[in-house]
């Protein structure tokens, strides 16, 4: 980690810590443009466009939110490491996207990590393991003995999911099947059709959770779920792997300090109000957590490790 | 025309072998695992490509019509989409499309001087204001 | 059940003023968006969806509605009128709606789609009201096994539409798997055929490809043959009445093919993931299959319309029957709605007609006023349209081509998409020329993906062991099915596809 980018980004928060008007001093110059890096109506389309507009109403800014859907945000990061610095193009992604693609093909990839300065985060989805109420086990290890005897299909909808599970199955010394779906909604159509013995969900479970359907085996991030504060993570049991996928705002590297202070605040400020938090809370089922700059860097800088080891580089 | 289907037979023959031979190891990853790997299904439709287009050599169907068809004025259209494209990516859409609505109506034949307005002033104001104040999306542009 | 007063007490919302308002606004909005070709339904909704952010959860939900299934109705016009289809379900309705247009009754052709599609859609909604709970239990017996089998199916259609040349036809379905397998595979998440640009990392945006192989390329082909001054439709204002409307014994005529093609619909549209291409060509084979004069579809033959829109229409009402039991969405459009019932607040899922019937109910009633509202809004509408392309070919395709600019950037990520819809126009201009089904190659496009991820899921079941598939015996039903109707539709083939009436 240079040591630079990161005095940088001490100096922006103890510039917002101690002076709340440094907005003020900065505006963008025309419009400021909010890339979303996927296609229209999904979860990030609709954080994306409701900060876009509370962001609008609280800086006075003509904030227009534009979709750039590609690779879950590899095609939009690309333009952005790529244009001229000056603060009038603000991303929103997925790291994990990003992450995989940068561990495993970086020599495709047209920016790493430090071809961008990150301002912030807006929540992170709460991914969970979930089997059918009436699966005979309740936590991971009761999933590992299940697979000893029995074909134990899994329905996953993205690769670090299943990464995961293998290193489960080569760390316990059994076997899953996977079952490769395109999205949540199929997984949980796999386990409560009887095809699939668990899979991975991210928010969408909840009422099924509440009813009774469903029980929730493991959570898949490094840490545990709002709704769920009794049921462990993967590594809390025993298993030293996790996912965690966060949304994050990012810029063009280079941006001067006072154009990054003013979007870190403008972002802040508009993930801390009312609107945000329900429209958030009610599309991802997860509250807003807003890591401020120098967290959001740390975030991935750490999930990039966490990814090599899922992917055993 | 046979002799077309032969050609387009030949084409697809050799296509099917390139993609098998070439594009497909270029451009597809190998895994060590699993039940359906990546270059599976490509290469079996380079296979299949390549059958027909033998059979569609040795056994041509007729049907292909490329002497009747207007290469040329086609041809012209497409250019002008395509510097269309390439001059919204300089310019924005607010400044091309009149322009190139203008050049489409023309090209087309079109002589009547209410017809062209209405193409080239009326069709991109209308379609500015449903984006931008309607919709109020953004409208193709450089980036 | 809910108490009959819940019930009553949730029609009433839809039926409010307000409500009333604003799906009326879904439909208007719906219809006119749905038939600017490059748009269509599905992006209708997505656009329209950050609107509702201030909505109450009924009327925006309920215009959301009135989005979609105006669009469903609008999406036909194009089709019809100018042979543009903007998606490939449309394309089964102009292999019939264009030639009769063609012959001086668009009204008549339109007008037909229109009551075709609302009454599919009406049959599916009646379905769901009734009864969506055994067919979602229906729908989660249907694993990948089943749905690898339908798909077979689903490509045993295509046999019958190949045109002469069998080789040509299996080229053109290969090109059109080979194009659908651009992007990450479904197994190992591998980047193929992407060429360094993660724009198509995710695969070929499906409106850019199908926009510019059905609708770009025969703008090209229509713009070159220099016929810019007279008018893209001719109306004979003269000539027969009849020819402008659909008399209702032609209607009853084809309540065969209606029920055909809304059952059809149905049952593909409560499997999630299907979609309406394969339910539209699936119903059209089928009425033809069962025509007494199959030498007729593609001349413009009413049952043709009604198939293809009665089933495609009737897919969309079905997609819900899986969201709101089992709060899994059937489809993109059903996806759409699930985000807004979730900006809202509403968890679509068991619970969801205990603690929300209420709002299940006003839904229900909204979607029956949508689809009154559709079929009086159309009747306005369709006049509307034939209007405007009634007027000279050079501005009514000079406006089609920069909608097509403008809806495929908005739908698939701006200039690369408007990039590769222009490159597939001139494939389809090519393929066309020299006698390759350009509709084969755009529904294996569709179809290829889903056909490909059950193919793993299913291997993945198997467990290396193919005598497992005896567990699925219905699922094997289905496979053993494909080839037989194969054999059966092709024997039909030398009916003349799409192209060539062109």
């Amino acid at each position: 980690m240079r040591l630079l980018p990161k005095l940088a980004s001490w100096a922006t928060a103890a510039v917002i810590a101690l002076a709340g008007a440094a907005q003020a001093e900065w505006k963008p110059d025309g419009p400021l443009t909010l890339q979303i890096g996927f296609g229209a109506g999904g979860s990030t389309d609709t954080i994306g466009r409701i900060v876009a507009k509370v962001m609008k109403e609280q800086t006075g800014w003509n904030v227009i939110a534009e979709n750039k859907p590609g690779g879950g945000g590899v095609a939009m990061f690309t333009g952005i490491a790529n244009r001229p610095a000056d603060g009038s193009v603000v991303g929103l992604g997925v790291n994990m996207p990003l992450l995989v693609n940068l561990v495993n093909r970086p020599d495709q990839m047209q920016f790493d990590l430090d071809s961008f300065e990150y301002l912030g985060t807006a929540a992170r989805a709460q991914l969970a393991l979930i089997a059918r109420s009436d699966a005979p086990f309740d936590d991971v290890a009761g999933l590992v003995e299940y697979a000893r005897e029995n074909n134990a299909p899994l329905a996953f909808d993205a690769k670090p999911q299943e990464l995961a599970m293998r290193k489960v199955a080569e760390q316990a010394g059994v076997e899953f099947q996977f079952l490769s779906t395109k999205g949540g909604a199929e997984n949980a159509k796999l386990i409560l059709g009887g095809q699939a013995i668990a899979g991975f969900e991210a928010g969408e479970h909840l009422e099924r959770l509440a009813a009774g359907d469903i029980k929730m085996i493991a959570s898949m991030n490094d840490t545990r779920h709002n709704y769920a504060p009794d049921t462990p993570t993967l590594p809390e049991q025993g298993y030293d792997i996790y996912v965690d996928p966060v949304f994050f705002f990012a810029t063009t590297a280079g941006t001067p300090a006072d154009a990054r202070a003013a979007l870190t605040e403008a972002i802040a400020e508009a993930l801390a109000s009312e609107e945000v938090a329900t429209v958030v809370m009610n599309s991802l089922k997860s509250p807003i957590v807003n890591l401020g700059p120098e967290g959001t860097r740390e975030m991935m800088m750490n999930g990039l490790a966490n990814v090599a080891n899922l992917f055993g580089q | 025309m046979r002799e077309a289907d032969r050609w387009s037979g030949l084409v697809c023959l050799l296509f099917g072998v390139a993609l098998y031979v070439a594009i497909i190891p270029w451009q597809v990853e190998t895994v060590s695992y699993g039940w359906l790997r990546p270059r599976t299904l490509p290469r079996a439709l380079a296979v299949i490509i390549a059958l027909c287009g033998l059979w569609l050599m040795l056994v041509p169907s007729g049907d292909a019509r490329p002497v009747g068809t207007p290469w040329l004025r086609a041809g012209l259209f497409a250019g002008l989409l395509i510097a269309g494209l390439w001059l919204i990516s300089r310019l924005g859409f607010v400044w091309v499309a009149p322009v190139l609505a203008l050049a489409i109506m023309v090209l087309s034949g079109e002589r009547r001087p209410l017809w062209l307005v209405l193409g080239a002033a009326g069709l991109p104001l209308a379609i500015w204001w449903t984006v931008t104040v309607l919709l109020e999306r953004t409208l193709p542009g450089p980036s | 059940m809910p108490e009959l007063d819940i019930i009553l007490a949730g029609l009433g919302d839809a039926f409010s003023p307000v409500t009333l308002l604003f799906v009326l606004a879904g439909v208007v909005l719906g219809q006119f968006v749905g038939a600017v070709p490059g748009i269509g339904p599905v992006m209708a909704m997505a656009i329209a969806i950050p609107f509702t952010f201030g909505l109450d959860p009924l009327a925006g939900i309920g215009f959301l509605v009135g989005v979609n299934k105006g669009g469903l109705v609008g999406g036909a016009i194009p089709a019809v009128l100018l042979n543009t289809p903007g998606t490939p379900d449309a394309a089964a309705t102009a292999m019939d709606g264009y030639p009769l247009a063609q012959q001086g009754k668009p009204l008549k052709a339109t007008k037909m789609a229109l009551f075709s599609s609302v009454t599919g859609d009406t049959f599916s909604d009646i379905v769901l009201i009734t009864v969506s709970a055994p067919l979602a239990i229906f729908a989660l017996r249907m694993g990948p096994v089943e749905v690898l089998g339908l798909m077979m199916l689903a490509f045993a259609v295509i046999a019958g539409l190949m045109g002469r040349s069998v080789a040509k036809g299996l080229i053109a379905a290969a090109l059109g798997l080979l194009a659908a397998m651009v992007g990450t595979d479904p197994e190992h998440a591998t980047p193929r055929f992407i060429f360094g640009q993660f724009e198509v990392y995710d695969g070929l945006p499906l409106p850019a490809i199908a926009i510019g192989m059905l609708a770009i390329s025969e703008l090209l082909s229509r713009l070159a043959q220099r016929q810019g001054t007279v008018p893209a439709i001719r109306m004979d204002k003269g000539g027969d009445p009849a020819d402008r409307r659909v008399s209702w014994a032609e209607y009853w005529g084809c309540r065969f093919t209606m029920l055909r093609g809304a059952v059809i619909g149905t049952i593909l549209g409560a499997l999630p993931g299907i979609g309406s291409t394969a339910a539209a060509f699936m119903s059209y084979a089928s009425a033809r299959q069962a025509s007494d004069d199959p030498g007729s579809f593609g001349k413009g033959n009413l049952h043709g319309i009604a198939a293809a829109e009665s089933a495609n229409s009737s897919v969309m009402g079905a997609n819900m029957i899986p969201l709101l039991t089992l709060g899994i969405p059937g489809s993109v459009s059903a996806a759409l709605i699930i985000s807004a019932f979730m900006i809202h607040g509403v968890q679509p899922g068991p619970f969801l007609f205990e603690q929300q019937g209420r709002l299940i109910y006003g839904l229900f009633g909204a979607m029956i006023l949508a689809n009154l509202l559709n079929l009086i809004v159309g009747q306005l509408g369709l006049r509307l349209w034939t209007l405007v392309v009634s007027a000279p070919q050079s501005f009514v395709f000079t406006a089609a081509l920069l909608m097509c600019f403008v809806g495929v950037s908005l739908a698939s990520g701006g200039l690369f998409g408007i990039g590769l819809m222009l490159g597939f126009a001139v494939l389809a201009f090519v393929m066309t020329a020299f006698g390759f089904s350009v509709v084969v190659f755009i529904i294996a496009f569709f179809l290829g993906p889903r056909l490909e991820i059950s193919l793993s899921q299913t291997l993945a079941l198997l467990n290396g062991n193919p005598l497992a598939l005896l567990n699925y015996p219905f699922g094997l039903l289905l496979m053993l099915a494909a080839p037989v109707a194969a054999v059966a539709l092709a024997r039909k083939r030398s009916v003349p596809t799409r192209e060539e009436v062109t």
